[in-house]
């Protein structure tokens, strides 16, 4: 059980965060969408132990969360791979708690399930931007954290590649059951994946709306129900279309 | 491939300079446009090179010179790395540090060696002290910096994953400082090889840096010019041994010079042999 107690964070008198109260169940997938700077990944930050909230807790299974835990793996919005290692080394630089002669096949066997095997051996400066994002998906995903954060992991990515590590996020789930927390911009990818999706707005970061989507996996993204979610959650950033208004095309 | 571009392509490029020099300088002597006594002929300072050799004086003063400038050199580093790792690593230490070594730093190091050789004497141990000095500025000032410019977000993925302390410094800090270190490194070098010869100035009995002073002294200018080449030549020599050595610990680096150089390896393969 991960619980999120009024927190909020101020950044040299700047609100980023209002008060955010949040409780996660062991296993469950949470969904976050909010537009840019609403303070998505302060929340993930906060969660992971990087950052300290100005007020409110974390608790984590009824520890209150100090700084980062073996037990939470976080993928960053952007790569950060160590330039210095070769993409298997960034991998394994998770596994520093795992007996030596494992490291190694383990990392290995995660690459290849992002589609990186043939790359193990390279530097990071080789790869492509999606690439680099998948070998740090691969490395938030080795060690098999009982919570996962993730910070919009498959923006950089094209939509079929999105698709299968998607699939492979919901394989992963499947077998450990980590409680997960990500953020994404893609509202379809939440609901697709999620139990819940939080809404959140801007100024001061504050959660705007919840919603449980009960449907069973998988879920076809072209399910209707999952587009009238849709529709809510985008009248709730203000982004809906307005339909009484003419259609600009049309509109000469 | 023409001799030229294989010249330009492997680096030769570089000597072309030195060569049209050379001329220049048997030109010039050939024809007595310049006196023997100010400029001597080429010849005449190979003849001093094999002069000073079979008298054995040649590599006592070489000798003398490299041990001089390699225990400078690590004094200095060590002591630049401590203090300088102490500086980029604590903001404490860093406020009691920075500003002491900023100031000494704004002293002219030659202005010291009247106070050294009165506190040390004009032996070994005030020349090893200002060569040390000079190399201590810029493995100071590299290795603070290097340590400071690490990427902060490097430094979370670790704390994420558990890292700290030791774990941290070996994994992520000193790997992420090398490149700015072996920057401070060459400097360093470099100083200790200008400062070698300040301090053989002073009253040294062997040491290239005493037969440029004794061939003044004795009017010997083809020992002078022969001197100052072999300076030259180690100076050259062991930067780009350093060079390499730190080439082969940053090789991950990507950087403009490292793309650039990758692009004219590309160009020849035969550059890669060479290396
Ligand atoms: N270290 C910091 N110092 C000062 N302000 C910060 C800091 N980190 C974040 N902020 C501010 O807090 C707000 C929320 O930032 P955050 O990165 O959490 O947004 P986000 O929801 O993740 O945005 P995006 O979707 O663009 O990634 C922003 O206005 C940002 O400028
Ligand atoms: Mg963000």
């Amino acid at each position: 059980m991960l619980q999120i107690r009024r927190v909020s964070k101020r950044f040299e008198g700047f609100a980023a965060l209002g008060e955010i109260d949040l409780a996660v169940d062991r296993g469950e997938i949470t969904g976050i969408v909010g537009t840019s700077g609403c303070g998505k990944s302060t929340l993930l930050r906060i969660v992971g132990g990087l950052e300290t909230p100005s007020s409110g807790s974390v608790v984590l299974d009824g520890v209150t969360v100090a700084g980062p835990r073996p037990e939470v793996g976080l993928v960053f919005q952007e790569p950060r791979l160590m330039p210095w290692l070769s993409v298997r080394e960034n991998v394994e630089f998770a596994l520093a708690r795992h007996p030596r002669g494992q490291r190694r096949p383990l990392a290995e066997a995660a690459l290849a399930r992002v589609g990186l095997g043939a790359v193990a051996e390279v530097l990071p400066q080789a790869l492509s931007g999606g690439m680099a994002q998948r070998a740090a998906i691969a490395r938030a995903l080795v060690a098999r954290p009982q919570v996962l954060l993730l910070d919009e992991p498959f923006s950089a990515l094209d939509a079929f590649t999105r698709f299968g590590l998607q699939d492979h996020l919901l394989d992963i789930w499947r077998t450990d059951r980590p409680t997960m927390l990500f953020v994404t911009h893609d509202i379809e990818e939440a609901l697709v994946l999620s139990d819940r999706v939080v809404v959140m707005r801007a100024r001061p970061g504050r959660i705007h709306a919840q919603y449980r989507i009960d449907l069973p996996r998988p879920r076809p993204r072209t399910e209707a129900r999952l587009q009238a979610w849709k529709e809510r959650i985008l009248e709730d950033l203000d982004l809906a279309v307005k339909t009484d208004a003419p259609d600009p095309e049309f509109a000469i | 491939m023409s001799l030229r571009a294989r010249l330009a392509a492997s680096g030769g490029a570089g000597l072309v300079l030195p060569a049209l020099l050379l001329a220049l300088w048997g030109a010039l002597t050939r024809f007595g446009l310049v006196p023997p006594n100010l400029l001597p002929a080429p010849l005449a300072v190979l003849r001093a090179f094999r002069d000073l050799w079979l008298s054995g004086e040649l590599w006592e003063h070489i000798e003398v010179t490299l041990l001089r400038v390699l225990l400078g050199f690590l004094l200095g580093t060590a002591a630049g790395t401590v203090v300088g790792a102490l500086s980029g690593y604590s903001v404490p230490w860093r406020r009691l540090l920075d500003p002491t070594f900023q100031a000494l730093r704004s002293i002219p190091s030659f202005a010291w060696i009247p106070l050294f050789v009165l506190w040390l004497g004009i032996f070994e141990a005030s020349k090893l002290t200002l060569i040390a000095l000079g190399a201590f500025f810029p493995v100071y000032l590299n290795t603070m910096a290097g340590i400071q410019q690490v990427d902060r977000k490097l430094v979370e993925v670790a704390r994420i994953h558990g890292y700290g302390g030791v774990a941290l410094v070996r994994r992520v800090l000193l790997p992420a400082t090398l490149p700015a270190y072996i920057t401070g490194l060459r400097g360093g070098l470099g100083l200790a090889w200008m400062f070698v010869v300040a301090a053989e100035f002073m009253g040294a009995s062997e040491g290239l840096g005493f037969l440029l002073i004794d061939g003044q002294q004795t009017g010997r200018p083809a020992n002078i010019i022969a001197a100052v080449m072999l300076f030259a030549v180690f100076g050259k020599a062991s930067d780009v041994a350093l060079a390499a050595l730190g080439r082969h610990f940053v090789s991950w680096q990507d950087s403009f010079q490292s793309a650039q150089e990758r692009t004219a390896d590309a160009a020849d393969p035969s550059r890669l042999q060479e290396v």
